[in-house]
């Protein structure tokens, strides 16, 4: 048979940002060396660049700014660019552009959004940036009147938003259509992985060209989601429409996934809550692969060696992954083991929370214990490290824990998303947010006469539990099955002949 | 709900907590109990941004025009600056028509750098905005001095000017260009108060020059400039590279024909305002007289009055900053307040917040012309032509002022074809009728020609604000996007 052909599409993570989801796609596109992948990423910013190196097998990667000053659509010289604007009047944004649009916004404005009808939409959109340039239409008057037109009739009298509100949210969905004016390669699977922006290439390919669909979710997309808006410093109505497009998009990537897989069990009873039916959904754990990441053979001597004890912590610098009530922890440790010292590693991903951190490690009197800092040799990390420490608010089924399981590190992690599941009963798991339950955790492994007996009894079970679950062949494996499956099934003609 | 079920699991309340301490049978079922509580809280209401007091920006609307200031204040006090002073009649021609070209040739730079500097900066950008500006600047030096040097072979071919002076203004005009850009970064980076002091260094380093070593003032001012332009561009490439983002980002290749077809309306008006502002010079310069020697000749009456105008104009043009930062906010505040259903009560506030500020202007006005009296007072020119010549530039340079503002809110709403639409007529008027007045009449008869050009400039670039004005709400959506 002849190797599926895959276009993995991502949305803020491969290849321009390290974390899970990012390792993830790498270690797929790596452990499936006869796919050939074609790789679409959505970033934040045209300043991010690729992370990762190109393996052979990714026969093009399109890269897709979602915010800066680029303009979305495809790359041509500029005499045809010139004449794509000009050619896009007013006429002809009447004719193609305002009914997908309209219908677009009806559908996600409805009361239970009906995903055809979103697609149909999109697929509208999509079909009509081929020819016409997407900055002039989604910039046009008609553009922002049809937009103020359909607000103003979906939202009662009393409760309208205001013109900086529908500014605000038409310059999201400016952003966001952006996915609609790319052109797509043809490919046997559509491999999405994250239920947002990153599945419409699944369901647009779907309905033009009869991709197969394979949706991947590590953390519920719409779950982080109302997460990240709680923070949002926008009022209430533009939160709703942040909640009202991203549950639209959400639940159309459900009921066209031909398949969803999910890490855990805890991912896939959210899934099902959201929108994703039972039959669908397989479980795919994340693997790892153990000849990176394996057990120190001298931490015991180097602990005899009178070196301080460590606590490592590998997360990105940001709200979710609840570093300040680590740091907080760590002030009740270092209260009975003074020489403790933890290490904090991964990338800054969000800097007022950063600095909001370096400021508590002073009001702390953390200064000497704790150290901040990146590593690209995150296998030495865990070898150096006494126990290793996750203490997130928010979780699917975290590389880290895996790699320290697999690293003879014991794990102490808040009880989230898979990592109970992950860990059972090889690690201690503590509530989120309870910094002194998570403190009392470290101490077992750190303080008196039993600690190194127990750390060493869990790593053992640790270790065992991930050589048995968690390695990236029986991972990759999977995923080769299920590319297998899919792209056997006879591609339909989508509603739209492709060109 | 499913918020909520989701802020009570990050909370710890998972579905064994919620049975086991809360008596539920999940965390789900729990938040589908919370959530009518949840929703009768009211929410808070949203802090008030602090203001900053108008004189702040008003100093910060004058201060552009601080290094002008201390120019004339250093020839009044010290008989010479940066550029200009107390030289002789050719040097005089050679500097006069080095600076007016140097805005000519480098306006358009200069404008690029600034605004599509100010709108990757303003956007977090600041690696694209430091390789913007280094392209710009680039492309800019290239072509000042290849039109400079353009301009000498042109003197030459028809016997414009003796090569001496051709060449010192071929000098004048490459050396102040590079000033202008390098100064121009400290806009883009909101370093305004540097331009001030580096043309206060200059001037410093001109009189050592030319008290120390004795050289000509010439040689000194040139030496000095360079030397100002070259701190000036250390100094903005180390703050440009503080700013730049910490990790590697990726390098953007620039199309030009690309950033033409963007930039054009803000290229042309770059040249256009110096046009508009210089145009009445070359006119009265270009006037014939017996005692012209040369096709070029400086006029120093013309250039004194004239600098009265000028000291009206630096008193008037912090009105413009403070207009422009007050458009935004209560702009701003509007849509906050109109709801979509109501985009025309939006836009009459907006249009009588425009008069009303254009009514604030009359007094600010009235200081500066009072402030140009003064000043031709202290100065003995309260007599003949100059008085003429003067009274016309005090006339003339509110109504520049008020297009500048126009300009402003023209830019703001990302309308930049009218602003350089505006300026291109307004500059035929002046050329048109400054050229047919001095050479039926005296030199002096220029500065009509300018009057009427500020008047052109005011009354159309308000006219298209106003119109943009009655859509309002589509023009602040489409220039925010």
């Amino acid at each position: 048979m002849t190797p599926p052909s895959v276009l993995l599409t991502s949305d803020g993570t491969y290849p321009c940002y390290t974390g899970g989801v990012s390792v993830w796609c790498d270690q797929l596109i790596r452990q499936l060396p006869d796919v050939q992948f074609h790789v679409f990423a959505i970033t934040y910013s045209p300043s991010h660049v690729p992370l990762y190196t190109r393996p052979s097998n990714v026969a093009s990667q399109h890269i897709l700014p979602l915010w800066g000053n680029e303009e979305a659509g495809p790359q041509m010289n500029f005499a045809s660019s010139l004449l794509r604007k000009i050619s896009t009047t007013p006429q002809v944004i009447q004719a193609g552009f305002l009914e997908p649009f309209q219908m677009c916004l009806r559908s996600m404005f409805g009361n239970d959004s009906n995903p055809e009808e979103m697609a149909e939409a999109l697929v509208g959109l999509h079909t009509y940036f081929r020819d016409s340039d997407f900055a002039v239409t989604v910039s046009s008057p008609a553009a922002w009147d049809t937009f103020l037109r359909v607000c103003s009739d979906a939202y009662p009298k009393h409760d309208q938003p205001t013109l900086e509100e529908a500014t605000t949210c038409m310059h999201w969905l400016q952003r966001y259509f952006a996915v609609c004016a790319v052109r797509f390669p043809e490919t046997d699977v559509v491999h999405a992985s994250m239920a947002g922006l990153g599945g419409v290439p699944g369901v647009i390919q779907k309905r033009v060209a009869g991709s197969r669909f394979l949706l991947s979710e590590h953390g519920i997309y719409l779950r982080e989601l109302y997460l990240s808006l709680s923070r949002m410093k926008q009022g209430i109505r533009c939160r709703r429409f942040l909640f009202a497009w991203n549950e639209a998009i959400a639940r159309m990537n459900y009921h066209y996934a031909d398949s969803v897989s999910s890490l855990c069990e805890f991912n896939r009873q959210w899934q099902l809550r959201v929108g994703a039916t039972a039959e669908k959904i397989q479980i795919i754990p994340n693997g790892i692969d153990p000849g990176i990441f394996s057990p120190s053979a001298t931490r015991d001597t180097d602990r005899k060696r009178n070196c301080p004890p460590t606590v490592l912590t590998m997360a990105r610098i940001y709200p979710l992954k609840g570093i300040d009530h680590l740091l907080r922890a760590a002030r009740l440790v270092v209260d009975s083991l003074p020489a403790v010292r933890f290490r904090i590693l991964g990338e800054v991903g969000d800097q007022k929370y950063y600095l909001h951190c370096l400021e508590l490690v002073d009001e702390l009197g953390l200064a000497n214990n704790i150290e901040w800092g990146f590593t690209s040799d995150a296998a030495s990390a865990y070898k150096d490290a006494d126990v290793f420490c996750l203490p997130s608010i928010s979780e699917a089924m975290p590389f880290c824990v895996l790699e320290a399981m697999f690293s003879g590190c014991p794990v102490v992690a808040t009880a989230v998303g898979g990592v109970a599941d992950m860990i059972g009963s090889t690690g201690l798991l503590t509530p989120p947010r309870n910094s002194k339950s998570m403190a009392e955790a470290i101490l077992a492994l750190l303080k008196g006469d039993a600690a190194e007996a127990f750390r060493q009894e869990l790593a053992a079970k640790a270790m065992a539990r991930a050589r048995s679950l968690y390695t990236i062949e029986k991972c990759s494996d999977r995923f080769r099955e299920t590319y297998d499956e899919l792209s056997r099934i006879p591609r339909t003609t989508g509603h739209l002949t492709a060109r | 709900m499913r918020d909520l079920a989701t802020r009570l699991e990050t909370e710890g309340v998972t579905d064994a907590v919620a049975v086991a301490e809360f008596g539920f049978a999940s965390t789900f079922s729990m938040a589908e109990a919370w959530l009518p509580r949840i929703q009768s809280f009211q929410a808070l209401p949203a802090a008030i941004e602090p203001q900053r007091s108008w004189w702040r920006e008003y100093w910060k609307g004058i201060s552009f025009a601080l290094p002008m200031l201390a120019s004339i204040l250093s020839i009044m006090l010290l008989d010479f600056s940066l550029w200009g002073g107390d030289l002789s009649p050719e040097d005089a021609t050679a500097t006069g028509l080095g600076i007016v070209c140097s805005f000519l040739l480098g306006g358009g730079f200069v404008q690029v750098v600034a605004r599509r500097g100010l709108f990757l900066a303003g956007t977090n950008q600041f690696h694209r905005c430091e390789q913007s500006t280094w392209c710009w600047v680039r492309r800019g030096v290239a072509f000042t001095i290849l039109a400079s040097l353009a301009l000498v072979a042109a003197s030459a071919y028809w016997d414009w000017l003796p090569s001496r002076i051709s060449l010192t203004t071929a000098a004048f005009c490459v050396a102040l260009s590079l000033f202008w850009m390098a100064t121009g970064i400290f806009h883009v980076l909101d370093r305004g108060m540097l331009v001030t002091w580096v043309t206060l260094g200059g001037i410093a380093l001109v009189g050592a020059l030319r008290f120390g070593l004795h050289l000509p003032l010439v040689n000194s001012q040139l030496g000095g400039i360079l030397v100002s332009a070259c701190a000036a561009f250390l100094i903005s490439a180390r703050l440009l590279r503080r700013r730049c983002e910490k990790p590697a980002v990726a390098e953007v290749p620039s199309s030009f024909l690309r950033d033409v077809f963007f930039l054009w309306p803000y290229f042309s008006y770059g040249i256009l305002y110096y046009l508009l502002l210089f145009a009445d010079r070359l006119v009265a310069w270009t006037a014939h007289t017996h005692a012209s020697a040369f096709a070029v000749q400086f006029r120093a009456d013309y250039e004194t009055a004239l600098n009265l105008g000028l000291v009206s104009f630096i008193v008037e043009v912090g009105w413009v900053h403070c207009s422009t930062v007050s458009f935004y906010r209560i702009a701003t505040r509007a849509q906050k307040n109109f709801s979509i259903g109501n985009t025309g009560g939006f836009e009459r506030e907006m249009i009588r917040f425009y008069w009303n500020r254009l009514a604030r202007f009359i007094p600010v006005a009235m200081a500066g012309a009072i402030a140009g009296l003064l000043a031709a007072k202290a100065g003995g020119f309260l007599h003949g032509s100059v008085l003429t010549t003067a009274a016309c530039s005090l006339a003339g340079f509110p109504f520049l002022v008020v297009g500048l503002w126009n300009v402003s809110l023209l830019f703001a709403l990302s309308i930049a074809q009218k602003a350089a639409a505006a300026t291109a007529i307004a500059c035929l008027v002046d050329l048109t009728a400054g050229y047919l007045l001095t050479r039926i009449g005296d030199y002096h008869y220029a500065i009509v020609g300018f009057l009427l050009g500020a008047l052109v400039f005011a009354f159309l670039s308000g006219y298209w604000t106003l119109r943009a004005f009655r859509r309002l709400d589509y023009f602040y959506f489409a220039a925010s996007a």
